[in-house]
């Protein structure tokens, strides 16, 4: 199905299917064409501490993974390092989740030196061998992934686990280091190392961020509290597990490392106006028709390197307000539109009409309908 | 009759003081230490609108105004067109970008030009860069023929030269480019940058350009600023151009215009419907052009792919270059006004005919049926 969809769309002056990806932190495309509220960027970008709310399905992971990429717009040593971090579970304190920030980040700071190897091999012995015992001791199994990349002649045993939203390629300058760089730092791995404690390697880690990396600050990213049984739906859970986050957020900072919350905006009534200061920002993610409507518009522009801004650009001339009528027929919600649009693809490829028409169209709004009529809209994500 | 770019001359020069002012109070604000919205800007337009002459004019008021505290350095991408390896392309670029920054990376040799590995030769210009800022001084990038530039070629450009200089302080870039923006990675050249439109010429700068071609007929200057729908270059070349001779200007113009994409004159008498109809898509062009629908749509891939035409979502179709399209529809209304009327006439039977048959949107068909109408009513009313 997706072939019939991509060959017909191919057909129409588009490289790719724009709609396809709805998970943002799986596009890797995304950088092209995110809409948001450029406010609440900047409230993201910034160096400080920050939360940032949206509503379900309403851009808050798309916003996450247009911030990390971002961060890895050249020249990246101007940029904060992202540490992406998805808890792992739920946890009382700060120290839990610290154990797997670092091994987060240590992963992280370990493809960011794979792809760069050049910042490892032209540190001094003393340094390399010193980052060498870290790694060992925050990520014991460094050594079995180094080996598989060696053994494999690529990245991908790195990046396997990682965000696959952004597609880290070496930069073909540094192709001919990193087998250099594998090998050098695998002969450095010591057999045994004494343990750190999270705070003593939470440090540490930030202190290789900047010495190899040369990186400003860091920020990590947490996304995802509100995936648990627990917090899905009861925002007081969730604040809970946030509340070790934001208290560490201060001395964070004091370390050059600034906290991004992603949250969503059910837990707007439980932040009250104490919890924040100058240190501690809010950005809420909105959306209007307008917006919405540049959803498609970007998908469309970048799917076909400029040459169409709109959907009704592929469909007859009764569907010349298409794009406008599909913004209205959903919730104020960017994931809601997508799966809208994809079902009408999916049923026009069945169809195998040159151009989108207009029964087509009206009856996948009416199925729509029938399942926001019927039951929650439960979009398959 | 051939015409040519216009070379920049200062004394010519004429309008766009709000881009100027714009401009000019950004690097005022750099002088003081200050950080002003977007230091990087983009000025687009159709072609013939001035962003290469706005460009070239920026140059001269940074020296004339600021002296030795602005460095300038001019580069169009379009000097390397025929160059279409991208690594290739970028080290010319940079190459001609050091040049103008006399100090270490300007020294590079030939030989080392291709031989140093890019992203040393990157920190060497930077390096430079941030020389000229410790003594003071701004270091202002123009960039011309940015967006007719190959993307793969743009986004090694982006990492090698753009961004490294986008992200440095003392640094404003200012870019022209006519077509599609390309996507940039690095935020203070996509969401932190400024894009300004250069729009036609208002009437006070078309007289003021015509005067410049010493026109002062007021008659006269009505009819050229109506040809020529306000774009700097057709009213520089009909201005300078005798009346008897309008038609033949204008025609010279589409032949400049059209030139990278003209493949034979019978090509565009076949599809001089798209210049009638204003917004158009492979089944109006086939309708109104008597050919078939494969046609039409090879003709409009064409030229979607020179980017002399777009999707606009708000027009409901596809619409030309708006500066080919005025000369175009001249060319076509002054030499064969027959077939102008006839195009009009049959683009608004069509949307008539459509009003009837897709009546869920028949008030944009009608709006366009209108719109044909009124162009015969108001030649008649003029003749």
């Amino acid at each position: 199905m997706n072939a019939k969809i991509t060959g017909w769309l191919k057909d129409h002056g588009l490289f790719f299917n724009p709609f396809e990806p709805l998970q943002a932190d799986r596009d890797t495309r995304l950088w092209m064409y995110w809409v948001g509220n450029l406010e609440v960027f900047q409230v993201a970008w910034e160096p400080q501490a920050a939360l940032l709310l949206a509503p379900w399905g309403g851009g808050k992971s798309a916003l996450r993974a247009r911030l990390t990429q971002e961060c890895w717009a050249t020249p990246v040593e101007a940029r904060p390092f992202p540490l992406v971090y998805f808890p792992g579970g739920l946890y009382a304190d700060l120290t839990s989740y610290l154990s797997e920030i670092v091994a987060n980040g240590t992963r992280e700071l370990l493809l960011a030196l794979a792809r760069h190897p050049r910042y490892f091999l032209e540190a001094s012995p003393r340094s390399q061998k010193a980052f060498a015992d870290f790694l060992s001791a925050v990520l014991p199994s460094a050594a079995f992934g180094l080996d598989q990349m060696v053994e494999e002649g690529s990245l991908a045993p790195l990046n396997r686990p990682y965000d696959p939203g952004y597609d880290l390629e070496i930069p073909r300058e540094e192709r001919g280091d990193w087998l250099a760089f594998a090998l050098a730092l695998r002969n450095l791995l010591p057999a045994t190392v004494s343990p750190l404690g999270p705070a003593a390697q939470w440090a540490e880690l930030l202190f290789w961020i900047k010495e190899l990396l040369h990186r400003p600050r860091v920020y990590v990213l947490v996304d995802g509290l509100d995936a648990w049984p627990d917090t899905a739906r009861d925002p007081v859970s969730l604040f809970q597990a946030a509340t070790p986050f934001l208290k560490a957020a201060p001395e964070w900072a004091q370390q050059g490392c600034f906290l991004k919350l992603f949250l969503p905006a059910a837990i707007k009534p439980l932040l009250t106006p104490e919890l924040f200061s100058p240190e501690l920002s809010c950005g809420e993610i909105s959306w209007s028709a307008p917006l919405l409507s540049q959803v498609l518009q970007r998908r469309m522009i970048a799917a076909s390197r400029g040459r169409l801004d709109a959907l009704a650009a592929l469909a007859e001339p009764a569907l010349a307000g298409l794009d406008e009528q599909l913004v209205q027929a959903v919730p104020l919600l960017p994931r809601e539109l997508l799966v809208l649009v994809n079902r009408i693809l999916e049923t026009h490829a069945q169809a195998a009409a040159p151009r989108l028409e207009g029964a087509c169209v009206a009856a996948c709004l009416n199925h729509y309908y029938e399942e926001i009529m019927n039951g929650p809209y439960a979009t398959s994500v | 009759m051939a015409l040519m770019p216009l070379p920049y001359n200062p004394a010519l020069f004429v309008g766009r003081q709000d881009k100027i002012d714009q401009v000019l109070d950004i690097v005022t604000t750099l002088l003081t230490g200050k950080a002003p919205p977007a230091r990087t800007l983009i000025f687009t337009g159709q072609r013939g609108s001035g962003k290469t002459w706005l460009l070239h004019h920026l140059k001269k008021r940074f020296e004339d105004e600021f002296k030795d505290r602005v460095r300038a350095i001019f580069v169009d991408l379009e000097d390397w067109q025929t160059v279409t390896e991208p690594e290739k392309f970028v080290r010319e670029v940079m190459a001609a970008f050091a040049q103008q920054l006399p100090a270490q990376a300007g020294q590079v040799t030939e030989e080392e030009k291709f031989a140093v590995p890019l992203r040393r030769w990157t920190e060497w210009l930077v390096q430079d860069v941030r020389k000229w800022v410790s003594q003071g001084v701004i270091v202002v990038l123009l960039l011309d023929s940015v967006y007719e530039t190959a993307p793969e070629t743009l986004e090694l450009l982006e990492q090698s030269l753009l961004a490294p200089l986008a992200v440095e302080k003392g640094v404003l870039i200012l870019m022209a480019g006519r077509g599609f923006p390309p996507f940039w990675h690095a935020p203070e050249l996509g969401i932190y940058s400024e894009e300004l439109k250069l729009e036609p010429f208002a009437e006070a700068d078309s007289k003021a350009l015509l005067a410049k071609a010493s026109v002062d007929d007021p008659q006269r200057i009505r009819r050229v600023i109506e040809l020529s729908g306000g774009y700097p270059y057709l009213l520089w070349a009909l201005g300078c151009a005798k009346p008897e001779k309008d038609t033949e200007t204008l025609k010279a113009a589409l032949d400049y215009m059209l030139k990278p994409v003209l493949k034979d004159p019978e090509t565009w008498q076949r599809w001089q419907s798209a210049a009638v109809l204003e917004v158009f898509d492979e089944d109006r062009l086939a309708k109104l052009s008597g050919s078939d629908l494969a046609a039409a749509k090879d003709f409009l891939d064409t030229l979607l792919e020179t980017n002399l035409a777009w999707y606009k979502k708000e027009r409901r179709g596809y619409v030309l270059d708006a500066a080919i399209h005025q000369v175009w529809e001249q060319v076509i209304r002054l030499s064969n006004p027959n077939d102008w009327k006839a195009l009009h006439q049959q683009a608004a039977q069509l949307y008539q005919n459509w009003a009837k048959q897709f009546q869920t949107t028949a008030a944009i068909w009608e709006e366009r049926a209108r719109y044909h109408e009124e162009q015969i009513l108001k030649e008649a009313g003029n003749a």
